[in-house]
């Protein structure tokens, strides 16, 4: 295989970039979802009672959000160094 | 018979120790056996561990209790709307380890009794906790700094602006001059107003209107925050403060940072007392520490970075001039037009927290009325988030003082060697303390 993604790129990149794509926005929207989720959970009443949201809900969800992104960050940084960490072992 | 003596024996023993106790027909019928009471001792066990747990829940019983019912008076705050172009009033909040422990006895007090009312009120907050003496006070003072240079480039651009507007502003002057003041001005109010409103109609457009549904301009309008749009203030922002060494730091830090230079003081002049004294610090810590390696890790100071190096001590605060760039009415972000940090009133929540072996029965106690603590922290906050404010007076500089008499001794020993804020006496300056407001929780009804 190739060194990098050097040479034999012609062959597999359509197929290849198709499927990282995919994989990505699979993950994106997976994050999306989960955050729109526990974000709704956590900060709007289930009772519904009027059309907008109130001061309290929005300044929930907008910490809410602000906290997803950030934990979301830092887990991902922590893997990719774990990652990092073991792919020399595994070559 | 002979069966029927050995065991009778045993058995006239048997009814003299343990007592026959409760028990009827239908219980027997049941398997049950005789209802009796326990063993004294047993029962000296059993009403103690009682009485001890059953402290503990109606404690924390009474503190749930409390926390709703300033969560419940505050939480109308929270029903209005917000408009999407706006942010929510935001609250600062400094909090400091007490001497001696950690950082987590701090945001106890902060997660349990401060934050529900905040959260319950609807306002945005931003906690900054520090683990090593110095960094709220550095951190302040860094916030002032910022802001009276962003405030300097923006004068500065001011000027250049005026200096190119010069012709005009003179042809202006003159036209004035001539012109009667009184009528004149009325004349021409009228005239611009009539402008204003033919300019109004000739751009109004539907699609403004039609909010994010349309492309229109409005919709990236910029982002305000609600604490821009008052007009005093010190109807804006907040600032809480938790345990009295966080407060001797922002106070000082304020002073810092208003009164100090903008530049760090070169390390030629610093260096002479600095260099002396950390090695002389230094020193003295291991021994000191070796000594009390027993004792509790402690989270202490250490001075000793340079960073946290103040730029301005407090003797030197009267000879330091004050900022003409801070000399209007209401400083505000130049960008954000968010009334500076000191203007918004402070709020200082005082954590006793006492250590110690020979200090646990006083803990104790302690430990078993957390609810009158509570009640302190959970009104206070209110006092936060209803505004009630007063201005700031000099006998204020000792708020939370009755804390330092918890700090243990030996701590304060330490520190008072490696120079530490914490147990200088605050001092701060007049000119920094008129600017300053706090809040009141003697005013809160309820």
């Amino acid at each position: 295989m190739s060194f990098l993604g050097f040479g034999g790129q012609p062959q597999v990149s359509g197929q290849q970039k198709i499927s990282t794509a995919e994989a990505e926005l699979d993950l994106v929207t997976d994050m999306f979802n989960k955050l729109v989720d526990n974000c709704h959970k956590k900060c709007i009443q289930a009772s519904y009672s009027e059309g907008d949201l109130n001061k309290g809900e929005s300044s929930c969800i907008d910490r809410c959000v602000a906290k997803y992104f950030e934990t979301n960050v830092k887990v991902g940084e922590n893997m990719q160094q774990i990652g990092n960490s073991f792919a020399p072992g595994r070559a | 018979m002979v069966d029927g003596t050995a065991s009778s024996a045993p058995d006239a023993h048997k009814p003299a120790a343990r007592k026959t106790g409760y028990s009827n027909p239908a219980f027997r019928a049941m398997g049950l056996p005789a209802l009796r009471l326990p063993s004294r001792n047993w029962m000296i066990f059993w009403s103690s561990l009682t009485l001890v747990i059953s402290g503990i829940v109606y404690d924390k019983h009474q503190q749930k209790k409390v926390r709703e019912k300033w969560c419940d008076l505050v939480a109308p705050l929270s029903q209005g709307t917000l408009r999407i172009d706006r942010k929510p009033r935001k609250i600062t909040v400094f909090v400091a380890p007490p001497p001696n422990d950690y950082l987590d006895t701090s945001m106890f007090v902060w997660r349990r009794f401060v934050k529900p009312v905040l959260f319950a009120a609807g306002v945005d907050y931003e906690v900054f906790t520090e683990e090593k003496q110095g960094l709220i006070r550095f951190e302040v003072a860094q916030r002032v700094r910022d802001l009276r240079k962003e405030l300097r480039e923006y004068d500065a651009r001011l000027k250049a602006l005026e200096q190119e507007k010069r012709p005009w502003n003179k042809i202006k002057h003159t036209v004035f001059k001539v012109w009667p003041s009184n009528r004149g001005s009325q004349v021409q109010d009228d005239e611009t107003e009539m402008l204003l409103a033919k300019k109004f109609k000739a751009e109004f457009d539907f699609r403004n209107v039609l909010g994010p549904f349309y492309q229109n301009r409005d919709v990236t309008a910029q982002i305000s925050s609600e604490d821009a749009l008052v007009a005093n203030p010190v109807y804006a922002g907040g600032v809480i403060i938790l345990g009295r060494g966080a407060y001797k730091e922002y106070v000082t830090g304020l002073c810092e940072g208003i009164l100090g230079p903008l530049e760090p003081p070169k390390p030629a002049e610093m260096a002479v007392p600095d260099d002396t004294e950390p090695p002389v610090a230094t020193s003295g810590n291991p021994e000191i520490e070796s000594k009390d390696e027993s004792k509790e890790q402690t989270t202490q100071p250490e001075e000793t970075d340079n960073v946290l190096q103040p730029f301005i001590t407090s003797d030197n605060y009267s000879s330091a001039s004050f900022p003409s760039e801070l000399s209007g009415v209401t400083v505000r972000e130049p960008d954000t037009k968010i009334p500076a940090i000191f203007h918004q009133p402070i709020l200082m929540l005082s954590i006793p927290h006492l250590v110690g072996f020979l200090n646990i029965p006083e803990r104790i106690y302690r430990f078993y009325n957390r609810r009158t603590d509570a009640e302190r922290y959970c009104r206070a906050t209110a006092s936060c988030v209803l505004q009630k404010i007063r201005p700031f007076e000099s006998s204020d500089l000792k708020l939370g003082l009755e804390e330092e008499d918890d700090w243990p001794k030996k701590w304060v020993e330490q520190a008072k060697q490696r120079n530490s804020d914490w147990v200088k006496p605050l001092v701060a300056d007049e000119r920094v303390t008129k600017l300053l407001s706090v809040y009141d929780d003697e005013q809160v009804t309820k």
